[in-house]
């Protein structure tokens, strides 16, 4: 595990993001996508497969109940290992953000002018809420006059606390500075006392710094290190910006130069390879015409020749040959499942990464061994960082070349070919009329069931008004209704402090009133982890989203808490690490006449899922701050909640569940965070997932 | 051995809206210190770089961490804020700061989490893991009497 996270952290921060040549920063780049994929599927399989805890195991040989714990104690694990905790936390690949900086930068320039149109130079971010401190606002402005005077009179911090438990506040505020103000000698004797106490504690520190030199405990060494320590990260800092402007110069080039290498190669190639193309063609159609006693309608089957014969071929072999005993077999098979009714069949985990990561991770290792290794050493060592223009033509050029050529070639041959058959039915027309008429109707027949099912329209999509409505339009209400903010790049996942053990004493019990086990709650660096495997890697780029499987592609988060316990800035964390647009669903920004009724709900649901699925916006957070109040459960709401709970957001629930589940594919970068410290307020059918 | 299991007489259970859920605990004592530290560091580093809390300031993070017990990041934050303005920041030279001017804005609070603790349980099919372990106990043990 410590290998993983310490090769994860090595990968972008010393190889990828300082390697400058740009086709070699291509082919590490697939690997290390590939890699981030295994970190996510590996979290999955870890949450899958983590034992229960020996209080909720069933004993008796029973079936185990699955507990999908999100959070691993492996405490022990770390002890024996000798590895610090803090070695397990990755850190955000630094490419999500530089490798898609124009994009970013483009989509952040349009999003601050609408901002700056509607809410003039104040840019608005995200809401920072203010809590109430049990404290009134007088003694908070006069805290630090209070405070000289008890520092003064050298008051223990215990005393004070047993004071202030006490609510004995008064005693500490000294206020009669604002009914009498202090007499002039007063003042002058106040402010004799300030200046000596000054002076005094200069000297102290003074003859403690040469008590100090005295006995060899000075602190000017360490002083030296610190900054011969902030003079080498300056210079590592300067060469890293150095190294990045290379890097955007070199790829800038690599990219020019792809369209003037793609003209050369026409130039030069072009002319043979359309040749090959239309020999190849050209015999493959005889062949066919030949077998067929026609003529091919198009050229699937020209590149099916070449494909070996997939597993599902060969399924389908297997069950000819086996024909009827199978269908007894799996007679029998339902009967049995019917009897096992909602406990599906058992499980094994599997340590090894699933091939669809496994297979192309070989592959990319294999092509950067090839391609990389031996120029890093000998004679052919790269000496420029300028790319290679062979290995541009032979990967990328000549392909593109070749498919564009393919199409012209294609296009006239079929051209041809319709030209022939049009000349052949003409000639049959006549003798056939009768047979045609029937064949017609089956045909249209079959073209139905060949195009499938069709996709239900999304509810938003048929409102009036909303077809014709550019996704910057939608941008613009967006924004003027208050709902649009961007990342403050300040926020860093690592700013969430805290330890990793969370532990309770252990004088404490591990279980409740009803003597059942209690789960830990989790730690500030397992939150980290986890935040960073289910949010941020997986927003990281295009494709690894289009990589990550299904089953651990996550569209929508609950964080629940009580307040001031870091939901929101989480949420603006993960928005500052992957660079992402944040929209703010909650029931103080949803204001106005805009969105009023079950149609206003749709119309605005529709519009922020439209534009998350926007590819020029992504990443998009969706935000949905107090979602207990837009997941009540109908009992709930008769009851009427609590005095506090704005029971109109429930008109967005049924749209945000349709939105959610079918407007986002797989390969869009938007993920939906709920946060609520109201949890218990919600209908727990509608806050739950799958599990 | 574990097996996936699905709640009631096999019926698919009503999909809900979140995939997964995190639970966002109070902080402990220990990380309450961290905070402090940190969160004070952080403002005076607003308005004057050189001031270094490790070396220049002597506050004792246990105490403010153990007398803010049920306060969390948010809360902790928003009290160095209003305590370390910048005219308090330009007099810390002249005038140290001391933990009773964060600890007057402290009461005491009562801290009760229960109900995050049954959301957790219900949201984690602990409850109804509870509930199938008991089923299992009572027909063991029935079959054992009969």
């Amino acid at each position: 595990m410590s290998e993983r996270s310490s090769i994860f952290e090595a990968c972008p921060k010393i190889s990828f993001r300082l390697v400058v040549q740009p086709q070699k920063r291509i082919d590490i780049k697939k690997t290390l996508e590939l890699i981030i994929c295994r970190v996510v599927n590996l979290r999955f399989l870890l949450v899958k497969w983590h034992p229960p805890n020996s209080d909720v195991i069933v004993k008796n040989g029973g079936i185990q109940p699955s507990f999908p714990w999100e959070y691993l104690d492996i405490t022990k694990e770390l002890q024996e290992l000798s590895i610090s905790p803090s070695q397990l936390i990755t850190c955000t690949p630094s490419y999500f953000k530089e490798d898609q900086l124009e994009v970013l930068n483009k989509r952040n320039a349009n999003v601050v002018s609408l901002l700056q149109e509607t809410f003039g130079n104040e840019v608005r971010l995200l809401e920072e809420k203010s809590w109430l401190v049990e404290s009134s606002s007088s003694l908070a402005t006069d805290a630090a006059d209070a405070a000289a005077d008890v520092a003064s009179s050298s008051v223990d911090v215990e005393d004070n606390t047993i004071a202030l438990l006490a609510e004995e506040e008064p005693t500490l505020h000294d206020d009669t500075n604002e009914k009498n103000p202090l007499s002039e000698q007063e003042a002058a004797t106040k402010v004799q006392s300030t200046i000596r106490g000054h002076q005094s504690r200069n000297k102290t520190s003074e003859y403690k710094v040469w008590l100090d030199n005295l006995v060899g405990l000075s602190n000017d060494n360490s002083s030296d290190t610190k900054n011969e320590l902030h003079l080498l990260e300056n210079n590592l800092s300067e060469n890293h910006q150095q190294r990045y402007q290379e890097q955007k110069y070199c790829k800038e080039s690599y990219e020019n130069d792809l369209h003037r290498l793609k003209n050369v190669v026409k130039e030069e190639e072009g002319f043979n390879m359309s040749n090959q193309l239309r020999d190849e063609r050209t015999k493959w159609i005889t062949d066919y015409t030949i077998k067929n006693n026609s003529l091919p309608d198009s050229f699937e089957d020209f590149y099916k020749k070449d494909l070996p014969p997939t597993d599902e071929d060969d399924d389908k072999e297997n069950k000819d040959a086996k024909g009827s005993k199978q269908k007894k077999d799996a007679s029998a098979d339902k009967k049995s499942k019917d009897k096992k009714d909602a406990i599906e069949e058992v499980e094994r985990p599997t340590l090894a990464a699933p091939q669809t990561i496994l297979d192309p991770l070989k592959e990319s290792i294999q092509i950067y061994e090839e391609r990389w290794m031996h120029r890093t050493v000998g004679e052919d060592r790269i000496k420029s960082q300028s790319h290679d223009v062979e290995m541009a033509k032979d990967l990328i050029v000549r392909d593109q070349v070749r498919s564009e050529l393919t199409i012209g070639v294609e296009e006239k041959l079929l051209s041809n070919i319709l030209k022939i058959k049009d000349m052949q039915e003409a000639a049959n027309t006549k003798k056939s009329k009768s047979k045609k008429g029937k064949d017609g109707k089956g045909k249209k027949k079959g073209g139905k069931k060949a195009g499938g099912k069709k996709e239900k329209p999304l509810p938003g999509a048929k409102l009036p008004g909303m077809k014709d409505m550019s996704v910057d339009e939608m941008l613009s209400i967006l924004v003027k209704n208050g709902l649009v903010s961007l990342p403050d790049e300040e926020h860093k996942l690592h700013d969430f402090i805290g330890g990793f053990d969370n532990g309770r004493p252990k004088l404490s019990t591990d279980m409740d009133k009803q003597e059942r086990w209690i789960p830990q709650d989790p730690s500030a660096l397992q939150l980290q982890k986890t935040i960073m495997e289910y949010c941020i890697l997986p927003l990281g780029s295009d494709d690894i989203k289009s990589k990550i499987q299904d089953d651990e592609n996550i569209r929508s988060l609950l964080f629940y808490g009580p307040e001031g316990s870091g939901k929101t800035r989480m949420v603006q964390t993960i928005a500052s690490e992957v660079g992402a647009l944040l929209i703010n669903l909650s029931s103080l920004s949803i204001k106005g006449d805009s969105f009023e009724g079950k149609e206003g709900a749709t119309k605005l649901i529709h519009m922020v899922f439209t534009i998350a699925k926007e590819k020029s916006y992504a990443p998009v957070l969706i935000h949905i701050d107090d979602c207990h109040e837009f997941f009540m459960g109908k009992g709930k709401l008769k009851k009427g909640g609590g005095s506090n709970i704005n029971t109109e957001m429930q008109r967005f629930q049924k749209d945000l569940l349709i939105y959610k589940n079918q407007a986002l594919k797989k390969e869009d970068r938007v993920l939906v965070i709920g946060c609520t410290n109201m949890p218990e307020v919600g209908d727990i059918k509608l806050l739950r997932g799958k599990w | 051995m574990i097996s996936s299991y699905s709640e009631g007489s096999g019926k698919p259970e009503k999909q809900g809206f979140f995939e997964k859920s995190l639970y966002f605990p109070r902080v402990n004592n220990a990380d309450r210190a961290m905070l402090w530290r940190e969160f004070i560091q952080r403002r005076i580093s607003q308005f004057n770089q050189q001031i270094s809390v490790s070396s220049e300031l002597s506050l004792d993070y246990a105490a403010l961490a153990f007398i803010s017990d049920g306060y969390n990041a948010g809360q902790i934050s928003w009290m160095v804020d209003i305590v370390l303005t910048e005219e308090r920041v330009k007099t810390l030279s002249a005038e140290p700061l001391v933990e009773v001017e964060f600890a007057s804005h402290i009461t005491a609070r009562e801290v009760n989490d229960d109900r995050f603790l049954n959301f957790t349980r219900q949201i984690t099919t602990l409850d109804t893991v509870w509930k199938s372990i008991n089923a299992g106990d009572k027909s063991s043990s029935g079959g054992a009497k009969k």
